[in-house]
């Protein structure tokens, strides 16, 4: 009965609010007729008044004393009071027949209703990630000029608070339609809307981007972000046809890559640890597949890819350079759908559908290589015994439980295998995770995200020897707990707040085989609480600002290896439990951009970010399958940066040109480098082969963006420089990073030749690496010992390589339900044996074949020459 | 095998490409001085070779330094060492170091000095060695059949560094420790028609830690296979940390000089001689332990 009675009540309100909304229309939309003129506004108004009968209420101090011309001679009320008071900090509105004129204020929150709601794509169900909502014509039915508008947060939720009126609502997103929708806003109200995938991206050829996300880039005061495209990764040429996510990142400019074919990326002089890899949320230690040729994601699984190397928003921690925030797909939740490929190396076959349609769905993702399939035909004994493969598998759910509660499972699972059964030969790793989310609506501005997190990543070495099997086991195993709140208290103001609190559990290395010792296991808390604002101050500025306050806490039971100040192990230490040893500090995050006009922005900004854990890495060759994940402990300061950056930022729509200048400056302390002869794995005392020190980062990235037309792409070029001075390595002089590369171009093109064919190609050229290269040589004991130059002092040839690709498409029809294409890719098309090390030995015929004893040799290894693959992708 | 793991990989890839490349900057030695000089506990001529540096890459001798002043002395007592062969200098025979003891060489060249300091310490005591009947083989049953073999001590098998020398011969006439049926087997012809008597005469240096890239090295060249009446003789010199990190050092920058994830970032190797000289002065205790196999 009560809510009959609400229900009535709102009804009635609702009514009478409509009926004022029409004479407020009726009123503005009189035509009327004038005499093109230059008067003062208190004329202007006393002559409309007088001709139309028009009350108009004002303070003559509200009027603006110079005079306005007017041209037009027939217009309504409404586009005559536009005119009068253009550029002014004048608002106008009808009460009661009359319009009332009164100074523009900065409206109260208390008097504005909310829209609010979901974004979501139209054809699956998908939450659009980053999608903006923009109020249009807020200047006719109300007070404010300023840009009003909101960005879905990452699971597709927005809220606009604004005062009751009528508005044209304009609603975009990368490679969908936009629309526009008109809302009689009379109450805070729920409006959940599906766009539609553009023209082009329905069309079977997806390479277009978008204008929207060129104009967000100069919108958005963040500094150094990259929203990636799957659709435009997948058309990339790519080794073996596999299409990856983290090779299109190392196209970036700003993003430097060690060696061919490798999955560790270095960004802006950071090392590869520095940059936070996650997967809805949760971590991932190593992304690499096959020694890091393929990286661990499945791009068929993936909805969105956000790349930050600049601004670090606060609600990230624990990396200094990057996060690449790489979000699953939810599943279909309208129709159940089968997609796939099948290259030379590998497949990958997605199933998704609704579970309750429109409610709930679900998506599982899974690949495999095959490449061991065919070793099983060797004639060879060893060759038939080998196993050499990996597997990815995604699976994901979600339920609506209501309008405000939603829930998220989510998991990836991926190994690599390398055995050789008869010889009792293993080299697997892997890693695992696990995300629960639960988003709840508090109410239409305040939007909560709680989440699990389970990661684990592992490895497992099982060697043959002489003297029996060697084994080696290390891990690092995350579970986390975090809750994220987006509050949007009006349409100027964002903010994020919420606090997160991680327990770490290193297991750096435990052999399996007897006598050896291990490396004493380690757990630690990280915990982290932030706050941040995204504030649109007025036309030209707006703010992201924020801070994190972060703070590691080694804990539990262990045994710690005391170093002396030579870093030799003396003592060991039992620890009984509790907390043992902590750091801690604040990272405030700042930045701005001044919009020049619609076309052009200024941005600058400042971070500073802390890092807690690190990866011993043997660098040797970059693939990145044994590295070690170890915490900052009494002896391993943690790593800090602060970087200040400053960019440029234009836009042309007529060329659909983007143009983006980018510069920075980064200081890093406590950074991780390796005493000469580092033995980093099989080591139990390996803190002792850490060295820390300082380092430096600079440069300028520039890149000219393509973003619609048959033709797409980017050209960009980075000079940058990467230098360590680290006590105890290279006499404590200054020496090169060995990512250092400071002339970096790339170009990507995508070009749609017609209805079935695409081109693409990339192109990229790099410095050659620093490397440590002899200068001279002497004999000891009949071996010949290599002396050496500066750390770094020698560099590799330098680095180019083309690839090429063609994507075949079907006949358009229109009845087609069924999308499929064929992807033909060179990789390294013209040949180019790219050095992934030099180095000098006995001379060598072979990889593992020493020609002759008596004689040294340089050797240039290259890994790729020309790779040509071809994948049927399929979808229905 | 060491390489096995860089193999793997390349397999898949089935395009990697392997070629030498001229390096410009790598052909002007300075000509610095090379010290390789070490005095043991044995009674004996005790030996330090000086040479000089030489290009990157050699297919020649290194230069020797000749006409220097080479001292060796205990605090107590100065040996002289004279120039035997260019470059190879030696103490006279009756010479032997003492545990305890600080060596201290000293060079004179072209009116340069360079010195070294080097401590001897004690060799641990090793136990005898494991030695078994490799029993799934019975006498006579062909080919592969009847032999021993022995488990080395492996590169992580001492508490200590430690340089260890394995050497093993056959008996002069194998068939006297064999019944009058025993038929040589055919690895043991081959041997002694290719190798003679000598099995094994190898050079190992054994350490607490584990050094990836000698399991692969050293798993890979040995062979174990010997007979009744084989004599193998164990040799045991004492290192310092210092001696072995050198030692270390050179084998990363030699032998164990692989790729990828068992390889060791380039660097120099280490060294206690003074005034910019390269090499290592080193003072070890030596033991030695014989057996026969019965």
């Amino acid at each position: 009965m009560l809510s009959q009675l609400r229900f009535q009540f709102l009804a009635a309100l609702l009514l009478i609010k409509m009926g004022a909304v029409v004479a407020q229309e009726n009123l503005l939309d009189k035509k009327i007729s004038i005499e093109p003129a230059s008067k003062p506004a208190k004329t202007w108004l006393s002559e409309v008044s007088k001709q139309e009968g028009v009350v108009f209420s004002y303070r003559e101090s509200v009027l603006p004393k110079e005079k306005i011309t007017i041209k037009t001679g027939q217009i309504t009320i409404g586009e005559f009071l536009d005119k009068v008071f253009e550029d002014q900090s004048v608002a106008y509105r009808v009460k009661a027949n009359k319009i009332i004129i009164s100074k523009k204020t900065i409206p109260k929150t208390g008097a504005k209703n909310t829209l609010h709601g979901y974004l979501k794509d139209a054809n699956s169900g998908e939450e659009l990630i980053g999608a903006t909502v923009l109020v249009v014509n807020q200047n006719k039915a109300n007070q404010d000029s300023l840009p009003i508008g909101a960005i879905t947060n990452a699971y597709g939720f927005y809220s606009i608070t604004i005062p009751p009126g009528q508005y044209l609502l304009r609603y975009q997103y990368v490679g969908f339609e936009s629309m526009e929708k008109s809302i009689d806003l009379s109450g805070n109200t729920r409006m959940d809307l599906f766009l539609t995938q553009s023209t082009s991206t329905l069309e079977e050829v997806v390479i277009e981007g978008s204008t929207d996300a060129v104009d967000d880039a100069i919108e958005s005061p963040l500094l150094g972000v990259n929203n990636l495209s799957v659709s435009q990764v997948k058309v990339m040429p790519a080794l073996f046809g596999e299409a990856d996510v983290i090779k299109a990142v190392q196209l970036l400019p700003g993003v430097k890559v060690q060696g061919e074919g490798s999955t560790n990326f270095y960004v802006r002089g950071g090392a590869a640890d520095q940059n936070l890899i996650l997967i809805d949320e949760a971590p991932i230690y190593n992304p690499s597949h096959l020694l890091g040729f393929f990286s661990v994601f499945n791009p068929d699984a993936i909805k969105n890819m956000t790349f930050y190397k600049g601004s670090i928003p606060a609600s990230y921690g624990g990396r200094l350079s990057s996060v690449l925030d790489i979000r699953l797909k939810d599943g279909n939740d309208q129709q159940f759908g089968v997609s796939g490929g099948i290259g030379l190396t590998a497949s990958r076959l997605t199933l998704e559908g609704p579970i309750r349609k429109g409610k709930s769905s679900f998506i599982v993702s899974a690949r495999r290589t095959y490449a061991d399939l065919f070793l099983n035909l060797s004639g060879d004994e060893f060759t038939r015994a080998t196993s050499v493969y990996f597997y990815d598998l995604n699976a994901k759910a979600n339920f609506e439980l209501d309008p405000k509660n939603k829930i998220y499972f989510s998991g990836y699972f991926g190994r690599d295998v390398n055995r050789i059964r008869s010889l009792q030969y293993a080299i697997d790793w892997g890693n695992a995770t696990g995300t629960a989310r639960w988003n709840h609506l508090f109410n239409d501005r305040l939007f909560a995200n709680t989440t699990f997190i389970y990661s684990n990543y592992d490895y497992l070495i099982n060697l043959p020897n002489q003297a029996g099997e060697i084994g080696w086991e290390s891990r690092i195993r995350d579970i986390t707990a975090k809750v994220d709140f987006t509050y949007f208290p009006n349409p100027k103001i964002t903010s994020t707040f919420g606090l997160s609190s991680t327990f770490h559990q290193f297991s750096p290395g435990k052999p399996t085989s007897d006598g050896m010792s291990g490396i004493p296991d380690v757990d630690a808390l990280e915990h982290g609480v932030y706050f941040s604002n995204h504030h649109e101050i007025n036309n030209r500025w707006a703010l992201e600002y924020g801070i994190r306050y972060s703070l590691f806490q080694l804990i539990g039971s262990t045994e710690e290896i005391v170093y002396n100040d030579d870093f030799e192990a003396v003592d060991t230490r039992n620890i009984d439990g509790g907390v043992y040893q902590s750091y801690m500090g604040l990272e405030p995050r700042i930045s701005g951009r001044y919009k020049l006009s619609e076309k052009s922005a200024v941005k600058i900004g400042y971070d500073r970010n802390r890092q807690y854990i690190q990866l011993l890495s043997n660098l040797a060759l970059g693939l990145n399958v044994f590295d070690i994940w170890f915490p900052s402990t009494r002896f391993t300061e943690p790593q800090t940066s602060d970087q200040f950056s400053l960019s440029y930022n234009r836009h042309s729509k007529s060329s659909n040109l983007a143009f983006v200048i980018e510069g920075y400056y980064k200081r890093l302390q406590h950074q991780i480098d390796y005493r000469d002869h580092a033995r980093l794995i099989l080591n139990r005392f390996i803190e002792g082969e850490i060295r820390q020190g300082r380092g430096r980062a600079y440069g300028v990235e520039t890149s000219i963006e393509k973003t619609n037309g048959k033709l797409t792409g980017w050209i960009s070029y980075t000079w940058s420089r990467a230098t360590r001075q680290i006590e105890g390595i290279n006499n404590g002089n200054t020496y090169p990073a060995f990512y250092d590369q400071p002339h970096q171009v790339s170009i990507v093109g995508n070009y749609k030749l017609n209805q079935r064919w695409t081109i693409s190609s990339n192109w990229v050229y790099a410095t050659g690496r620093p490397t440590t290269l002899p200068v001279e040589s002497f004999s000891y004991e009949d071996l010949i010992i290599p002396v050496y130059g500066e750390r770094n002092g020698s560099r590799l040839p330098d680095y180019h390589r083309m690839d090429i690709s063609a994507t075949l498409y079907p006949k358009p029809k229109a009845d087609r339900k069924n999308r499929s294409s064929w992807v033909f890719s060179i990789y390294n098309a013209y040949g180019r044996p790219n050095a992934a090390t030099v180095f000098v030995t006995n001379e060598l015929e072979d990889i593992d074949l020493i020609s002759s004893r008596d004689r040294t040799a340089f050797h240039r290894l290259s890994i790729f020459t020309i790779i040509p693959s071809v994948t049927y992708n399929f979808s229905f | 095998m060491n390489r096995i793991i860089i193999l793997l990989a390349l397999v898949l890839t089935l395009s990697s490409c392997l070629d030498q490349i001229a390096w410009e900057e790598a052909e002007n030695p300075s000509g610095r001085l090379v010290v390789e000089g070490l005095i043991t506990s044995e009674r004996k001529a005790h030996t330090v070779k000086l040479t000089q540096t030489m290009p990157v890459i050699v297919d020649t001798l290194p230069p020797v330094v000749t006409g220097a002043v080479v001292t060796i002395d205990d605090g107590t007592q100065v040996f002289t060492l004279t120039e035997k062969e260019p470059g190879i200098y030696q103490t006279d025979t009756t010479v032997a170091g003492e545990v305890g003891n600080t060596y201290h060489l000293t060079i004179n060249f072209n009116g340069e000095i360079f010195e070294a300091f080097a401590a001897m310490i004690a060799v641990e005591p090793p136990s005898s060695i494991g030695v078994t009947a490799r029993d799934n083989f019975p006498a006579g049953a062909g080919e592969e059949g009847d032999f021993f073999q022995f488990i080395y001590r492996n590169n992580f098998g001492s508490s200590a560094p430690l340089h260890y020398q394995i050497r093993s011969e056959l008996p002069e006439n194998v068939s006297d420790f064999y019944p009058p049926e025993w038929q040589m087997p055919n690895w043991l012809v081959w041997q002694l028609e290719n190798q003679g008597l000598t099995l094994q005469d190898s050079s190992y240096y054994l350490h607490p830690g584990l050094e990836p890239p000698a399991i692969f090295t050293y798993g890979e060249t040995n062979e174990t296979r010997i007979t009744l009446g084989t004599t193998i003789t164990e040799t045991f010199g004492s290192m310092t940390e210092e001696h072995y990190a050198f030692v270390r050092a050179i084998l990363s920058e030699s032998e164990w000089r692989g790729l990828g994830p068992f390889g060791y970032i380039p660097a120099d190797a280490p060294t206690n001689l003074s005034n910019g000289a390269l090499g290592y002065f080193a003072a070890s205790e030596v033991i030695r332990i014989q057996q026969v196999i019965e």
